[in-house]
């Protein structure tokens, strides 16, 4: 404890630190004093922040003698925030949240440099006129209301304070012309005032100017540092000045972390019991038992989007979490493959009854939800905030929030700081009569937001915190990091809704160049003398630029005799160094025990296209959670187009059938398939068939089925003899199960098969050694009857619609020649075929596909991709390592 | 090493720094631009009333930081006194004394404050104008600004489409653009979100009404250009000479009924008018005398309207017309522009929209207006915007022509002159921006426009660069008010001599001719060397034929020679797309080469990143099967698939989680991947019943720490590539979620792995986009025959073209799903082409004028032979190649023809299977200790810092209570305070308007029950308080050592605390007291019964006071819990407790 700190107390000075952490620190260090002088009890130094005295003053001395009301900060932020509103330019304003906040801070400027709101006329421009209009209208109601509002505290303070206050005042690196004249106003009641801490010098100081690579590497030197001081002298009080640290403050905790403790990440020991301290929070949303809170809470307001969904049905925070995880991962799957982007309570227990069998259905958690909805259903539409407030936290409490896992401390002051958040908000009665349920939780959000939060831990030696007020926590080190030229002195910021003019004339903070100068000079010239041993350090590079230390370390430079050397402990590297690595080779699979059918027809495309693949996919079952886009899904669109042709033909059943039929009754069945397949849907998706989509797409799918009955007039003439028939083909002891869209017989018997297509599609995809698609060549060879034709039915508008088939002969497929005749025929082309005929194919295809069965069968599972199209659109990269083998030849670049 | 001369352009350079004349000037490459900008900045800084009356302005932030250095620097160099020895630094530091002149003068103090000198990107400039002018520019206050904002775009137009249903006006709108896309809902998303991240271009065509007859009036103004150009160029004698001849044509096309565009010139007998209604016969004539390869048609056909000679009476008059035909084209074909004239009439839109056409037009404006208003809208709920989005803030703030918004009002400080960098690459908004800071200023008012840049070297046509800007200026000598001088320096101080002359030679042939703004053509203008010629070939053209060799090869001979030739120098490889490098990379590590490679090497495809991957996806999701197997085959851990199947190839309904828990799948695992799977296990399930307790990449670090993650990499770089990963994965944090899984993975793919840490910048590789500005020794350009266009269908295509006095707009929407694209459409892309055609050869240009010393040109071109010739194959159109051809072509045809003929196209049987294998590591391994965490102790003791640990109630239910407890609390310490003896019931009642203020204040509703009963309660409790003869002696002022509120710190089991007591006193017998009170209310009968359950739940609160406070005076203790409300007391000696 300072000398001077201990005569004031004496002297009965009341110590008035300029912001919390100072005073925090002002009490730690006199209780630090006392147990140094023997005691154990002590009565406790009359030592407050800023605010709270002005809340003590607000207290005894003004709030009965004025009958006013003093505003909270939530209150006088959401008072200006509807002022705002209300005014006549709130629409045309994009109204980010920083407006209120700047607004808000003008205010308190011209309150603070006892100036009037504009008197003058001339000279005003847009912004400040704007402001003009709020101000008075704020003014208006508070004192339509008998309000006070932080900005008018200190003139009535300084109007109503009596008796003998003695203030010392410690770390205010200004004093404004209000605070001033309120202290010649306690002076004249016969109180004193005493600025302190502007004296405070450490004479023999040592300072050092530190470049360091980047700002990484200076978070980490100073890390290392502060860690070597505090091994050789554990009382060490230590300071890191970080000036930006708002931005930065996740980083800055990681590295403090990984340097002072570098195990404590693989033990996941959380952030307490740590030997540094950050005097800032972060947003109280950002911590995830509020965010999830937030997240319930939407829910009574829109159907989430699944991927927030996701998260709930994750969060850790809802009873039943931990019992239920597996289950609530299933569920989510489940509503991912719904296919519609969004989702309200009713729809996922919906979901959840139907997709999921007990015991893997999430009991627990569907009865919270389907609890909480029930209570949504009986809140008003409008209240008061208190009743919001009781309505709110049974509404999570119903949800199961906070769950059930037992709250560290962290969790637990982050529950406390919740409910604080609800006090607030209920304070917001004063304001608003009544609110619905959005501008509730707007409110609550808007109040949650601006609470930053941070859990408080001990007293301990490393402090880590922002300029202000730095030079008075009475390190004994100190570093201070970001002096770059660009950042130091910052730049000049000035209020836009002061004119220029007037902040320059006043020299308020941030308005010019001189002013932020003159203050960056005297910030770092405090600090440099406010311990023993003070470290001054810049990074030299930020991405590509390079940065320049700061000018006013020049006076610095030369004294900074020995460099810095510093070892920060590195644990990954550590890991890294001790790798022991093997190779091995892991090609081939045991093969399948038999019997028993093992997937679909894809197994042979995989086969063919990659083994790898269809090992993974076939045996390991490996796939992953569909990522859900807005409109149809292309499976829906094919679904669509699959089962309206079925029935179409269940109805028109042969060629002639549809040549005999009467147009008009023709456009009636379409219509009454299009209606029939819609339906199915649209019980599904109830969201997103609206009227007009449904119209949309009825006129696309009738519009394409006119057009391909157009394809099924120009055939040879067939009956349709089965449609999604299903079926298992056995191949050299694979067996698959399959649905074959469609087989036509023609009149002499033979049969043509045919796979519709909604995609890309061509007979290329048949031929070779490695088809991309042998699905039709399978059906082709394991077909009892002759098979005279396959065939693509490619359903994608546009060029390639229609059939795209190989048959035996012309005239069975609309414009399709003979195989012997088509431009596939030269793949089989050898020395024993000269002229490959249809028979031919079909040998091909049966070796074909043998091959690709014996292959899955040998349990064959290379890597090895049958062209960079076949990995382009395959999920499986994380698992066969494709990107582990050296890079293949790009194909050029389309 | 050179013998220096006179700079030739001398007098341009110095002229350029006068500060009261305006001036555009161009700067080839090497021709010490940033030195002039410097020096011009110089000497304002000498004339200005404030350094931040200067604005420069340059193209990226790092130009900005080196500008500003450089100036620093020049000041700094006076003030120590350091005087260069080159000539054009002299000149500088001349400048730089004037300016620290006017410097000490002005008192700025810029020599410790640099940041006053404005010099900043555009982008950061329009955030400068938005920030003080919140209101103007609509945003109130700054949003945050997002790099790259698709994410934002897409759920824009998301919203957009949802208003499909909403029945306003724009609804048929949506369903006409729907239709015409086939209802296909996330292509059109993505469409309309590729539109809204170039809204900065068609805004201002769709905002006002779209009239067809002006568009329409717009498709005919082109037609008719060009046919007037056609016709101007047809030699004179021959319109009537071909105009009998496509008569004919036309008749005999008729009888035949032949199709052709050519029957539409029956009965002409001269050349067709200008007129855009005579189109259809000029497109006759085009076909008539052009092939469809555009060559002359020298020998026509029935086909085409002569048929053949025969026997009828006719074949007289039909050999004649064919000779006459041939004749013709004998003629015409001596006039090479007379065939591009006429192919240009064969693309020619039609001069009318299609009604379906139009009818999409006119949706399509609508639908983009709406788009971006909902942009706006999602805008302000996230409160982000792009940097598009913050230029058009900053252009309406500043008013429009007719109101200027009044900048000395509105701007800490009125802006003077403004210096612009890189001016080609200004794109259409930025210099709206330009226009709007400039209005008003006028020839002698102290105000300077500098614009500087090279229009050659405009290659961000991909971020809006309007190179057209540029050439416009320079051709009106203006910037929209201000009149700028053209001036032209062409000294290039970088190259050696031979470069030089190469440059100029080649690129004269490879840009266009002439200039034309509208189409993006900019014309050489020759460079002249400041540095002698050296020795050996300034540039070597290397041919491949037929891959006889690989690029990767000569690439890596080259470095290696120059790195012989001389060992300090540096050497670049610059390529067009990093794909380019993929067989390069490899070849130059495998050589043992390090090089420093900048975002080259894509991060995500890299094995390590790839597990991190996958394991940030299974700890994310269980039913992410692929990343959970891929976790398990990683390296640190290393199943193999055999035992992959053991484990999970069982059932397809588990997840792979549920197997690893499940000890009888564990059995069936071999008995070394049990002894693998096991060593994961725990580590995982802890950190999946910690979920979120750290934060998400935290979270998965420590699982990556404690599996071995770092000792499968291969070196500390990999570990800072795992640090940009884990960097990113901070970014996707929701609440401890990994918010958005696609759009993270999708980011990953985009991330770039860090630069070698041991590499210098002796060998580098990189973009040409990225080495602009840089120079190297040695520059080699591989990849030169790829090609690169990504052609993606826009959902509108739009042109303006000069017509008159105002700009011609075309439109053209995108074809209808499965259909044709329109004519306008595609003549609307060949013009996109054009454009980027001409800015392929600036690239190249970039490119070749990066070297100083040697350039090397590697293009690999296939043979081919035709009629028994061999020849190059001609490479693809959007190759450089292809822009070097007219100089390559000669040099490629003797390569081929040294090569000999072509192997026979074996098609190249897939490389097959590469045996490959896997790491791991080794059976057994262990993690490693961690280093030691810092030995340090609390001082003294700890510090407490809750005071009570009561269990927190979720539930709120209300606060009245508390409220009131509050209140009762402070006037029981004013009673105190004045004396009880001071207080009567009038007194206590007459408080109340004191009462229902605090009340209110602490959130009791002012007007209704909750503040009556409230109001109630308190006066309740003070007037029990009054009429008790109990709370008299408590509060009786006569006792020792009395306080109220008194507050006590002390240590207590070890740790430090701070406690108030609402009562303390020292009674006659010397004992000390410690009282609270309670306003605990109590309804019903047994008032004991209740008093003591709250002693016993106060007991240790109480005791814990006195603890402390025996350490104060050593009296014996007792406890007091006064309850107002019932008037009701409890107390108790301390040592009771013992
Ligand atoms: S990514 Fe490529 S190599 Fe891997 S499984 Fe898929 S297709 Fe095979």
């Amino acid at each position: 404890m300072n000398k001077k700190h201990l005569e004031l107390l004496d002297a009965e000075y009341t110590l008035v630190a300029a912001n919390r952490r100072l005073a925090r620190r002002l009490q730690y260090d006199y209780a630090h004093w006392q147990i140094r002088q023997g005691k154990t009890a002590w009565s406790s130094p009359d030592i407050l922040h800023w605010q709270a005295w002005l809340q003590r003053c607000w207290d005894n001395h003004v709030q009965e003698q004025a009958g006013l009301l003093l505003l909270n900060d939530s209150q006088e932020q959401v008072l200006w925030q509807r002022i705002i509103n209300e005014s006549s330019r709130a629409n045309a304003l994009m109204q980010a949240p920083d407006m209120v906040k700047r607004v808000m801070e003008a205010w308190d400027l011209m309150h603070q440099y006892r100036l009037p709101v504009f008197p003058a006329e001339t000279g005003l421009n847009e912004d400040a006129r704007a402001f003009r209009n709020w101000a008075d209208s704020f003014k208006r109601t508070c004192s339509d209301n008998h309000w006070c509002d932080s900005g008018s505290l200190l003139d009535l303070l300084a109007e109503y304070i009596r008796g003998t206050n003695r203030l010392a005042l410690i770390g205010f690196d200004r004093i404004t012309p209000r605070q001033q004249y309120l202290f010649d106003r306690i002076e004249a009641e016969g109180g004193a005032i005493h600025i302190a801490g502007r004296d405070r010098v450490v004479t023999g100081t040592r300072i050092r100017v530190a470049a360091c690579a980047n700002t990484g590497e200076e978070i980490n030197t100073a890390a290392g540092w502060a860690r070597e001081i505090l091994e050789a002298d554990t009382s060490a009080g230590i300071g890191i000045v970080i000036p930006d640290l708002q931005n930065r403050r996740s980083h800055i905790l990681r590295r403090f972390q990984d340097c002072f403790n570098p195990g404590a990440i693989a033990d996941a020991v959380p952030e307490d019991a740590q030997a540094f301290s950050l005097s800032l929070g972060k947003p109280l949303p950002d911590y995830p038992l509020v965010n999830t809170a937030f997240s319930l809470l939407a829910l009574g307001r829109e159907p989430l989007s699944v991927e927030q969904w996701g998260a709930i049905l994750r969060s850790p925070w809802l009873y039943g979490a931990g019992e239920e995880e597996l289950d609530r991962a299933r569920l989510d799957v489940c509503l991912r493959d719904h296919g519609e982007t969004r989702a309200d309570i009713a729809t996922l227990l919906h979901i959840a009854g139907r997709r999921l069998e007990e015991p893997r259905r999430p009991g627990l958690l569907m009865k919270q939800l389907q609890n909480a909805r029930d209570h949504l259903q009986t809140l008003p539409h409008q209240a008061r905030p208190g009743d919001w407030a009781g309505y709110i936290s049974h509404l999570l409490t119903l949800y199961g929030w906070p769950g059930d896992r037992v709250p560290d401390s962290g969790e637990y002051q982050v529950l406390k700081a919740w409910r604080e958040v609800l006090d607030r908000f209920v304070s917001l009665q004063l304001l608003d009569g009544r609110l619905t349920y959005s501008s509730a939780l707007g409110y609550l959000r808007r109040i949650a937001t601006a609470q930053h939060f941070q859990p408080e831990t001990g007293e301990v030696p490393v402090q880590i915190l922002g300029p202000a007020g730095a030079a008075d926590m009475g390190f004994d080190h100190l570093w201070v990091a970001g002096l770059q030229e660009e950042t130091w002195p910052p730049p000049a910021r000035p209020n836009p809704y002061i004119p220029f003019s007037l902040q320059r004339r006043s020299a308020m903070p941030g308005a010019t160049a001189e002013v932020t100068l003159e203050e960056a000079r005297q910030t770092l010239s405090r600090l440099a003398c406010s311990a023993q041993q003070v470290v001054l350090s810049y990074p030299e590079n930020e991405k590509e630029r390079t940065l320049r230390p700061s000018p006013l370390l020049k006076p610095y430079m030369e004294s900074s005799a020995e460099p810095l050397s510093v070892t920060v402990p590195h644990y990954a590297a550590r890991i890294l160094a001790a790798g022991k690595l093997e190779t091995f080779s892991d090609e081939r699979a045991p093969p399948p025990a038999a019997g028993g059918a093992i997937g679909g027809t894809a197994l042979f495309r995989d086969q063919s296209v990659c083994p790898f693949r269809a090992f993974a996919r076939h045996r390991l079952h490996a796939g992953a959670p569909e990522e859900v886009d807005i409109g149809l899904s292309p499976r829906d669109r094919g679904l669509l187009l699959h089962r309206a042709l079925h029935l179409l033909w269940q109805r028109l059943h042969s060629q002639e059938q549809l040549c005999a039929m009467d147009p008009g009754e023709l456009e009636r069945l379409l219509a009454s398939v299009t209606d029939e397949v819609i339906q199915l849907l649209k019980k599904r998706h109830p969201r997103l068939w609206t009227e007009r989509f449904t119209g949309l797409e009825k006129a696309r799918l009738i519009h394409t089925l006119r057009q391909w009955l157009q394809q099924e007039r120009q055939r040879a003439p067939f009956i349709v003899v089965a449609g999604e028939e299903a079926q298992r083909i056995r191949v050299e002891g694979v067996e698959v199960n399959t649905r074959i869209d469609r087989i036509d017989r023609l009149a002499d018997g033979r049969e043509v098969i045919i796979d519709y297509k909604t995609g890309e599609a061509g007979v290329n995809e048949w031929l070779g050694e490695r088809p991309d698609d042998p699905q039709l060549p399978l059906y082709a060879v394991t077909r009892d009857a002759e098979v005279a034709a396959v065939a693509f039915g490619r359903l994608k508008r546009g060029r390639g619609f229609g059939y795209q088939g190989l048959a035996s002969e012309d005239g069975i497929l609309p414009a399709t020649k003979a195989f012997s005749a088509s431009n596939q025929a030269k793949y089989l082309i050898s020395d024993a075929h000269p002229v490959p005929e249809w028979s031919d194919l079909l040998a091909s295809w049966r070796g074909v596909v043998a091959g690709l069965a014996r292959g899955f069968l040998d349990g064959d599972a290379r890597v090895d991709p049958k062209d960079a199209r076949a990995c382009r659109y395959c999920d499986q990269h994380p698992l066969c390592r494709i990107h582990e083998l050296p890079p293949r030849d790009a194909d050029d670049d389309d | 090493m050179t013998t220096e001369q006179h700079v030739a352009d001398l007098d341009q350079r110095l002229r350029a720094i006068e500060p009261d004349e305006s001036f555009i000037v161009q700067a080839p490459a090497g021709s010490g631009k940033t030195e002039l900008l410097i020096q011009r900045y110089l000497r304002l800084l000498s004339v200005v009333e404030a350094p931040e009356e200067i604005v420069a302005i340059t193209f990226t932030r790092k130009a900005a930081a080196e500008m500003r250095g450089r100036i620093i620097d020049a000041l700094e160099r006076v003030v120590d006194g350091n005087t260069p020895d080159d000539e054009a630094a002299r000149k500088t530091d001349v400048l730089a004394n004037a300016a620290m002149t006017r410097n000490r003068e002005q008192g700025w103090q810029l020599e410790d404050n640099p940041g006053r000198l404005r010099i900043q990107t555009i982008d950061s400039l329009c955030g400068a104008l938005t920030r003080q002018m919140p209101v103007l520019s609509r945003f109130g206050a700054q949003p945050e600004i997002v790099e790259d904002a698709t994410e934002l775009y897409e759920q824009a137009a998301a919203d957009t489409l949802a208003e499909l249903e909403s029945g306003q006006g724009w609804s048929d709108a949506i369903a006409v653009l729907l239709a015409h896309l086939d209802n296909d809902l996330p292509r059109i998303r993505n469409m309309l979100a590729g539109m809204l991240a170039r809204r900065d271009q068609w805004l201002r065509h769709v905002a006002g009404e779209i009239r067809r007859e002006e568009l329409e009036g717009a498709l005919r103004h082109v037609a008719e250009e060009t046919l007037s150009a056609a016709r101007r160029d047809f030699p004179d004698g021959d319109g009537r000479e071909v105009a009998e001849l496509l008569d004919f044509a036309a008749a005999n096309l008729e009888r035949e009924e032949r199709e052709s565009p050519a029957r539409a010139c029956a009965g002409l007998t001269e050349l067709p008018s200008a007129a855009a209604g005579s189109l259809p016969q000029w497109q006759g004539l085009v076909a008539l005398l052009l092939k469809s390869d555009g060559n002359w048609r020298q020998s026509p056909t029935a086909r085409d309207g002569f048929p053949a000679a025969g026997k009828t009476g006719e074949a007289e008059q039909r050999t004649a017309m064919k000779d006459r035909f041939k004749a013709l084209i004998a003629r015409l074909s001596e006039d090479d522009s007379l065939s591009r004239q006429l192919l240009a009439i064969r693309h020619l839109p039609p001069v009318a929209y299609t009604d379906e056409e139009w009818q999409v037009v006119q949706a399509l404006c609508e639908l983009l207006k709406l788009a971006d208003a909902r942009l706006w809208l999602l805008c302000s709920e996230q409160n982000r915007i792009d940097f598009s989005g913050i230029t058009q803030a900053a252009i309406q703030a500043l008013g429009d022509e007719e109101a200027p918004t009044d900048l000395a009002l509105n701007l800490d400080y009125r802006i003077r002159h403004i210096l612009v960098d890189e001016f080609q690459d200004i794109s259409i908004n930025q210099f709206t921006l330009l226009q709007r800071l400039t209005a008003g200023w006028s020839m002698e008012d102290g105000h300077s426009l500098f614009l500087v840049g090279d229009p050659m070297q405009s290659i961000y046509r991909f971020r809006e660069a309007e190179v057209g800007l540029f050439l416009n200026a320079w051709e009106e000598r203006r910037l929209g008010q201000v009149p700028v001088t053209p001036l032209h320096i062409r000294v290039n101080f970088r190259s050696q001599s031979g470069l030089v002359q190469w440059v100029n030679e080649v690129f004269t042939q490879v840009l266009p001719q002439t200039a034309d703004p509208g189409r993006g053509a900019v014309h050489y203008t020759p460079a002249e060397a400041y540095h002698n010629h050296l020795d050996g070939d300034a540039v070597r053209l290397h041919t491949l034929v037929d891959d006889s060799q690989s690029e990767a090869d000569i690439v890596l001979q080259q470095v290696l020679a120059a790195r012989e030739a001389d060992p300090e120098g540096r050497v670049a490889i610059l390529v067009r797309g990093r794909t380019h490098l993929l067989d390069i990379v490899p070849r130059l590590k495998q050589a043992g080469l390090r090089y420093r490679a900048v975002d080259i090497d894509p991060l995500g495809e890299q094995p390590a990143i790839q597990d991190l991957m996958a394991l940030t996806r299974a700890l994310h999701h269980f039913a992410d099967g692929i990343a959970w197997l891929a976790v398990l085959r990683a390296p640190w851990c290393g199943l193999d698939l055999a035992d992959l199947l053991a484990l999970a190839g069982g059932s397809r309904e588990r997840t792979v989680w549920e197997c690893i828990l499940d000890e009888a799948c564990v059995q069936a695992l071999s008995e070394a991947g049990r002894g693998r799977l096991l060593r994961l296990r725990p580590v995982l399930q802890a950190a999946l019943r910690d979920r979120q307790r750290l934060s998400l990449s935290r979270w998965v670090e420590s699982v990556w720490l404690r599996i071995g993650g770092p000792a499968t990499l291969n070196s500390e770089t990999d570990l800072e590539n795992a640090r940009s990963f884990f960097d990113l994965l901070e970014q996707f944090d929701d609440g401890g979620d990994l918010k958005d899984r696609d759009g993270f993975m999708e980011q990953v793919s985009s991330l770039y792995a860090a630069a070698d840490i041991h590499a210098d910048d002796h060998l580098q590789i990189m973009t040409i986009h990225k080495a602009k500005g840089l120079e190297f020794d040695t520059v080699i350009l591989p990849g030169l025959s790829r090609g690169s266009r990504n052609d993606d269908t826009r959902l509108l295509l739009w042109s303006e073209s000069p017509h008159r006095d105002h700009q011609d707009l075309l439109l053209a929407p995108v074809k209808e799903a499965g259909a044709d694209e329109s004519p306008v459409y595609q003549f609307l892309r060949r013009l996109d082409r054009e454009k980027q055609s001409f800015e392929d050869g600036r690239l190249l240009y970039v490119a070749a004028t990066r070297a100083k010393k040697k350039l090397h040109l590697i293009a690999s071109v296939k043979s081919r032979e035709r009629d028994g010739e061999l020849s190059p194959v001609p490479p693809r159109a959007d190759s450089l190649l292809a822009q070097l051809w007219p100089v390559a072509e000669a040099q490629c045809r003797d390569a081929v023809l040294r090569n000999g003929a072509p192997a026979l196209p074996g098609r190249p049987q897939g490389s097959g299977p590469q045996p490959r294998t896997l790491r791991r590591l080794i059976a057994g391994w262990s993690l490693p200790q961690a280093p030691d965490a810092v030995d340090w102790h609390p001082r003294d003791v700890d510090e407490v810092v809750h005071e009570d640990t009561v269990d927190i109630e979720y539930e709120w239910a209300g606060e009245a209570i508390k409220h009131i407890g509050t209140v009762v609390h402070r006037c029981i310490q004013r009673i105190a305070d004045e004396g009880i003896e001071q207080w009567n019931e009038d007194r206590i009642r007459s408080g109340r308007d004191y009462y229902r203020l605090s009340l209110k204040r602490l959130g009791i509703p002012d007007a209704g029950e909750d503040m009556n009963e409230a109001l109630a309660t308190v006066e309740d409790a003070l007037v029990n308080l009054i009429r008790d003869r109990r709370a008299h002696w408590l509060l009786d002022h006569r006792h020792g050592d009395a306080r109220n509120e008194y507050a006590v710190s002390g240590v207590y089991a070890g740790k430090l605390i701070n406690v108030v007591l609402d009562r303390t006193f020292i009674d006659e017998e010397g004992v000390r007291w410690i009282v609270d009170y309670k306003t605990s209310r109590h309804k019903g009968g047994n008032v004991d019964a209740f008093l003591d359950r709250e002693r016993e739940r106060y007991r240790e609160q109480l005791e814990r006071y006195a603890a402390v406070v025996r350490n104060m005076d050593n009296r014996p203790v007792k406890l007091g819990l006064y309850f107002p409300l019932l008037q009701g007391w409890r107390e108790w000696g301390n040592d009771e407790k013992v």
